[in-house]
């Protein structure tokens, strides 16, 4: 007797929300008036629907308030992240969008075969950037660092004249870096000044300053990009200037709509004067057609990089093809930095591709956590690239559309529990969320939407253990008045 | 997610659908043959019941090509996929080429499912390495860049004049001997050992283009410029007044240099060629 009160009294602590729902239902049909009345002639399942509403609706309420805590991060990231896997190296969603791109990179190979140069040997660069350009490429993104000089940049600087030539039609982006905040230091970031600005500026049709900053989530893995950088450009004159540098990505996407103009603009528009002041980071629409559309602010499944494209293929895998100019081109393409090199007449059909030009070996440390794991600096590029030339931004549905669909599936698991109870009601309950959320999902996530089903399978969840304990208090509580009645009966006997 | 492997098995099945097939795709490359002086003749790419050379413009294979290689003990290296493959010349016979096809499948979500499905059932983490070994040292360049500088050249972008003449230049900072050296697209000039922070390269060609200057001191300090070489009808032509006054030579020549130094910070240096004659 004494046990079963303890297990009653353990399992009232924690169902003291369900006490309050009695006491408030209680309350309810004493003060309710005409909705009580129509209450009562609810049959028991339909009332059990409208508390299941309530407690399931609640719940999914509290949790969309809750985006940033620790719990609904993490099912996220687990969720977006077993997503991503799902279309691993797969053929792009719109085919019609896609760019073949073209990843040069300084492999260990090459590396080694140039003598493990601190700097990447600017005659070499040249020489890479002048094949990616007379083969035709649309654009060449440097993902090298090109801020301080070398001894040999003669050959770089005469290629980069190459862009001033009536007839050109590439455009470069020189990916920039920038210079930690000193401590006390407030205000924008400060721009690394290259040695290429005093001749190309920050200005240059064809030569853009662009930024590869991503943000790095707290177990290390890069998911999300930056999609622009306010930040302090010291010209040589010693004048600082705030200057607006967009995403690499941000950057690819209005080239190729033909609106950079407008993007540089848009973004310029957002910087306040002088160097000293934080940017706040506007919610605005940078809009490059119906379709595509990027937050310059936004929040983090907003900048969600929809990874597709692998670093490594796994055996007996090959890249998704393209038409491109008519012919099936691969996706991807990596070519290692030393063939070029040996092979100065080398010609390869890159008209309006997008080539990289990069590092993938050990000592260059530009490899980092992605979810499909470890990859170079350059493939989260190419990745963010082709994630903003596909779907642009994610689109998570609104508070409503999750309720919608949270009302739908609490509905349709009371009736299933009306029906089934216990295990059976369970598994059947479990196996409908999973075959109607999963699969959407991943059909959403390929047309660029994210249904969070993460979020709704939590609130269901909870509610079910919440109601489980309920109706353990109510069985208990019946067993001991029935226990109780028994002895007093055993008593009154003997 | 301890859950995701509840939703493996109906998922799989919700989606099960055919794959893609592409045909007469591009699959790869010719690398290199060996031995390297061999001709590329020795090599035939058969094509649509076409016979193709191989040429460097056309290196590239698509799935279907059938490679003949003409003479005995060559190897041809290819790039099929993202492997390397070697075909020797008993592989690639006239009577039997050597077949070129796709590396592998397309991974497709049903695919990708069944593997990570095959994974969780291997108790695998198909995602992560869980041991990883990692570098904790740093490689950095043991120099400074801004210890030396050319006043001259400290603002704007620099412009000089081209042609055959004579270069001054004068530097602070560091610790000599200094070398400094220029180099164009034609080749590079040095001046090496100098005990002054000040030098004049004579009668230097200074062709259109990109000029690089790079001074070094004894400590391996080292201090790098980007010079434009313009024609030198760019150069701001001598105010009339001054050409005509009735001053000697080496005073009218000053008297532009100051001048030229006030049409803009580009032009410093060519004002210091002025001044200093």
């Amino acid at each position: 007797m004494h046990k079963l009160k303890a297990k009653i009294a353990s399992l009232e602590k924690y169902a003291s929300a369900h006490n309050l729902l009695d006491k408030a239902e209680a309350l309810f049909l004493r003060h309710g008036g005409p909705v009580a009345r129509l209450w009562l002639k609810l049959s028991g399942t339909a009332r059990a629907v409208v508390i299941n509403l309530l407690i399931g609706l609640g719940i999914g309420l509290w949790l969309f308030t809750q985006t940033n805590s620790d719990l609904i991060r993490k099912a996220e990231y687990n969720g977006i992240d077993w997503v991503l896997n799902q279309y691993r190296g797969s053929a792009p969603a719109h085919p019609e969008r896609a760019v073949p791109f073209t990843f040069i990179h300084v492999d260990e190979e090459t590396y080694r075969e140039w003598g493990e140069p601190i700097f990447t040997p600017r005659d070499k660069l040249a020489a890479l950037i002048r094949y990616a350009r007379e083969n035709g490429a649309a654009s060449i993104v440097v993902d090298i660092a090109l801020d301080r000089p070398t001894p040999d940049d003669v050959p770089l600087q005469e290629e980069l004249s190459s862009f001033n030539q009536p007839g050109n039609r590439t455009h470069l982006f020189q990916i920039r870096t920038f210079m930690a905040p000193l401590e006390g230091e407030t205000g924008l970031t400060r721009l690394r000044t290259s040695f290429l600005d005093k001749t190309f500026g920050l200005d240059h049709p064809y030569i853009h300053p662009a930024s590869s900053l991503y943000n790095l989530a707290e177990d290390g893995v890069v998911r999300h990009w930056r999609v622009w950088e306010p930040v302090c450009h010291v010209g040589k004159d010693g004048a600082a200037q705030p200057v607006a540098l967009p995403s690499v990505q941000l950057a690819t996407l209005a080239i190729s709509h033909d609106q950079y103009a407008q993007l540089k603009q848009t973004l310029a528009n957002q910087l306040t004067p002088g160097c000293d002041q934080a940017v706040e980071l506007p919610d605005q629409i940078f809009r490059v057609d119906s379709r595509l559309a990027v937050h310059l602010g936004g929040d983090r499944i907003k900048k969600t990089i929809l990874y597709s494209i692998p670093w490594q293929l796994k055996p007996g895998e090959s890249r998704p093809q393209i038409e491109w100019n008519g012919t099936p081109t691969p996706l991807l393409t990596k070519i290692p930095a030393r063939r070029i090199i040996q092979q100065p007449d080398l010609k390869e059909d890159l008209n309006g591709q997008i080539v990289i030009i990069g590092t993938s070996h050990a000592e260059a440390r530009d490899t980092h956590m992605t979810p499909f794991g470890e990859m170079p600096g350059a493939m989260i590029i190419i990745n963010a690239i082709h994630s903003i030339l596909q779907h642009g931004e994610i689109q998570p549905p609104g508070l409503l559309g999750k309720l919608l669909l949270q009302s739908a599936l609490i509905v349709v698991m009371s009736l299933i529990f009306a029906r089934w109870r216990s295990l059976a009601g369970a598994v059947i309950t479990y196996v409908l969320i999973v075959a109607a959320m999963l699969p959407l999902s991943l059909w959403l996530f390929k047309a660029g939407m994210w249904l969070d089903f993460a979020l709704p399978l939590l609130a269901v969840q909870l509610h079910q253990v919440a109601k489980s304990f309920h109706e353990r208090i109510d069985r208990a509580r019946q067993m001991a008045q029935i226990e109780s009645n028994n002895s007093s009966n055993q008593e009154k006997t003997a | 997610m301890k859950t995701r492997s509840l939703y493996s098995l109906p998922i799989a099945v919700l989606l099960a659908a055919s794959q893609l097939h592409a045909a007469g795709v591009k699959v790869g490359w010719i690398d290199s043959l060996q031995p390297a002086n061999t001709g590329m003749d020795t090599v035939r790419i058969e094509r649509d019941g076409k016979n193709l050379p191989y040429t460097p413009a056309n290196r590239m294979l698509y799935d279907g090509d059938r490679i003949v290689l003409t003479r005995d003990n060559l190897t041809l290296k290819l790039v099929i996929g993202e492997k390397n493959v070697q075909v020797t010349s008993s592989q690639a016979r006239p009577d039997a080429p050597y077949q070129i096809k796709q590396a592998g499948e397309i991974p497709t979500v049903q695919k990708n499912l069944l593997d990570w499905m095959g994974d969780k059932l291997k108790g695998k983490s198909a995602q992560r390495n869980p041991v990883k070994t990692i570098s904790a040292s740093a490689r950095n360049q043991s120099s400074g860049a801004h210890a030396l500088s050319i006043p001259a050249l400290a603002v704007g972008n620099p412009l000089i004049a081209g042609g055959t003449r004579d270069l001054k230049l004068s530097w602070q900072g560091g610790t000599a001997p200094y070398r400094i050296t220029i180099k164009q697209k034609t080749g590079q000039t040095a001046a090496d050992n100098l005990g002054a922070p000040a030098h004049t390269f004579s009668g230097i060609v200074l062709q259109e283009g990109t000029l690089q200057l790079t001074l070094e001191d004894s400590q391996g300090k080292r201090y790098i410029e980007t010079i434009r070489v313009v024609p030198a009808a760019q150069r701001p032509a001598m105010p009339l007044p001054l050409k005509e006054a009735r001053l000697d030579e080496t005073t009218r020549n000053r008297l532009y240099g100051e001048w030229l130094q006030e049409q803009g910070n580009n032009w410093g240096l060519e004002a210091m060629q002025w001044m200093g004659q």
